[in-house]
């Protein structure tokens, strides 16, 4: 059997005296497009900053790539957008194509040849190649975030990490960005985790869809999150929003 | 007589285009980085270095270097332990750099010397010094071109650099270092008391015509090549302080640019309502 790309289990996690994560398993497969939902706090983040090794755990094991994180140094392999990514391009006086063609880092440096090409690829992908001579200060909030999107996409990676990636993003464009992922976890093989307050989108182009809730997954079939998402509109319409599911 | 038939005018040209070329190269990381004060903070600590040089009877320029390394490396330790807090490195570095340089002056037997440093003296410049300070140059404009697209990466996003595989601590490290040997250098010729002035004042006028980073870093060379030339035939001319001359010009030349850019876009307005 083929390993998981990221294996996680019985993780725990706690800021202090607050725990976060409670004996939290969770695993993902080459070529599936994992949506992580949860309501403000409930630790998707702190999941993700576990993942790349920014926090350590208190308890438990992460497997990257078949490998305990404490071991793996292939980060490479792993693309990712990060929930601030927006303010990256404040004041930074760089075009968008210098931007994304970062994303071309490898093991060998930077590409030296089709570089370019590559990077004007992933912001076709993304919507944003006439874009590809702006100042990435000049660009919405939106825009930015599909701009670090093709960063991402461009590195050929086997797994992107997003977290709320279509922040800012019109609903139009977010949908396009959800079909080119799923595009890219069936054509490509690459696993996708994907942080998003968008039930609606994950509901309609993710494979799994996992709620974050008192410390740990709850995996959710696509009918208890129409159920949810009805229940959500509900309140929505009666003027009772209380924020993401 | 003509400007070029003084060999002193000659050397002080050479010098300057060369620091020139390499003083924007290391401000476009810094000003992007948002630690524009490291100039400053480096330049003083140097002023011990040079005070420490006269003291012992080595090169100025040497000790000058080796008090920056040490500062440099000390600034990014700190900085490392109290990442939000960068400024109170530089604060506590420069301070230290100051206390030291007015103790070892008072042992300083030619205070020429030592004052020289303080606005630089390019017109005085050794053929010693220049061998030195074309070597440094070289090697920080060659790695800074080996390093231009690792540095551009960690200095937009440090973590997705780190991510992505860049060997961010080696290339900060490296950094480190080159921004050292530069204001050591620099302090020489433009004064330690302008360093940072033309670390950040060149970058300042190209960020606001230029288009990409590539352009920003190629823009702040030529601004500094431009204020740099200009500012020996003026100081050569009128007999006036190179060093301040040179600031000076960049200033102005920030407040002309920066003036053009907000009457432009006005007069097109006023032109388009016209014909309207």
């Amino acid at each position: 059997m083929e390993q998981n790309i990221i294996q996680v289990n019985n993780l725990s996690f706690s800021y202090g005296t607050q725990k976060v994560l409670k004996g939290l398993d969770f695993y993902i497969r080459k070529g599936e497009f994992v949506g992580l939902i949860g309501s403000n706090g409930s630790g998707k983040s702190t999941f993700i900053k576990l993942l790349l090794d920014e926090l350590k755990s208190d308890f438990g094991e992460i497997q990257l790539f078949g490998q305990d994180i404490k071991k793996f140094k292939d980060y490479r392999r792993i693309g990712y957008v990060a929930q601030n990514s927006i303010e990256l391009g404040s004041n930074f006086p760089a075009s968008v194509l210098e931007i994304v063609k970062l994303g071309t880092y490898s093991k060998y440096g930077f590409l030296k040849f089709g570089a370019k090409n590559k990077a004007l690829q992933a912001l076709e992908w993304v919507g944003m190649q006439k874009y590809a001579n702006r100042l990435i200060s000049n660009l919405s909030g939106g825009q930015k975030q599909r701009v670090m999107l093709a960063k991402a996409l461009v590195s050929d990676c086997d797994l992107l990490i997003l977290d709320e990636p279509t922040t800012g993003v019109d609903r139009k464009t977010s949908a396009q960005i959800y079909e080119l992922l799923k595009q890219k976890a069936i054509q490509q093989k690459t696993a996708v985790l994907m942080v998003t307050h968008d039930s609606e989108h994950a509901s309609k182009y993710c494979s799994r869809i996992l709620c974050l809730g008192l410390g740990n997954f709850l995996e959710l079939t696509k009918e208890q999150l129409e159920l949810e998402l009805r229940y959500h509109h509900k309140h929505i319409d009666e003027g009772e929003d209380n924020g993401n599911i | 007589m003509g400007i070029f038939e003084y060999i002193f005018m000659r050397k002080a040209f050479l010098v300057g285009i060369l620091i020139a070329l390499i003083i924007p190269c290391i401000g476009v990381i810094i000003v992007l980085k948002r630690l524009s004060m490291i100039g400053d903070a480096l330049s003083h600590t140097s002023l011990a270095g040079v005070a420490a040089g006269l003291i012992f009877n080595i090169s100025p320029v040497l000790g000058a270097v080796i008090a920056c390394t040490l500062a440099a490396i000390s600034i990014e330790a700190i900085r490392k332990k109290l990442p939000k807090y960068s400024e109170i490195s530089i604060v506590l570095i420069m301070s230290l750099g100051i206390g030291l340089a007015g103790v070892l002056s008072d042992k300083v037997k030619s205070t020429a010397s030592f004052d020289s440093f303080l606005f630089g003296s390019i017109l005085s410049i050794t053929n010693l010094e220049v061998y030195i300070i074309s070597g440094l140059s070289a090697l920080v404009l060659i790695a800074f071109l080996i390093l231009y697209r690792e540095l551009f990466y960690i200095t937009f996003d440090e973590k997705s650099a780190r991510l992505s595989g860049v060997k961010v601590n080696v290339v900060n490290f490296i950094f480190t270092v080159l921004t050292a040997v530069t204001v050591s250098i620099a302090s020489r010729t433009v004064g330690a008391l302008i360093v940072s002035s033309m670390m950040v004042i060149p970058v300042a006028c190209s960020m606001q015509v230029s288009k990409s980073y590539f352009t920003t870093v190629i823009f702040s060379v030529l601004f500094a090549l431009g204020f740099t030339i200009l500012g020996l035939f003026v100081s050569y001319y009128q007999g006036l302080k190179p060093g301040s001359v040179i600031v000076l010009i960049g200033v102005i030349s920030f407040l002309i640019i920066a003036l053009i850019k907000k009457v432009f876009p006005l007069l097109r307005k006023i032109k388009v309502t016209k014909e309207v």
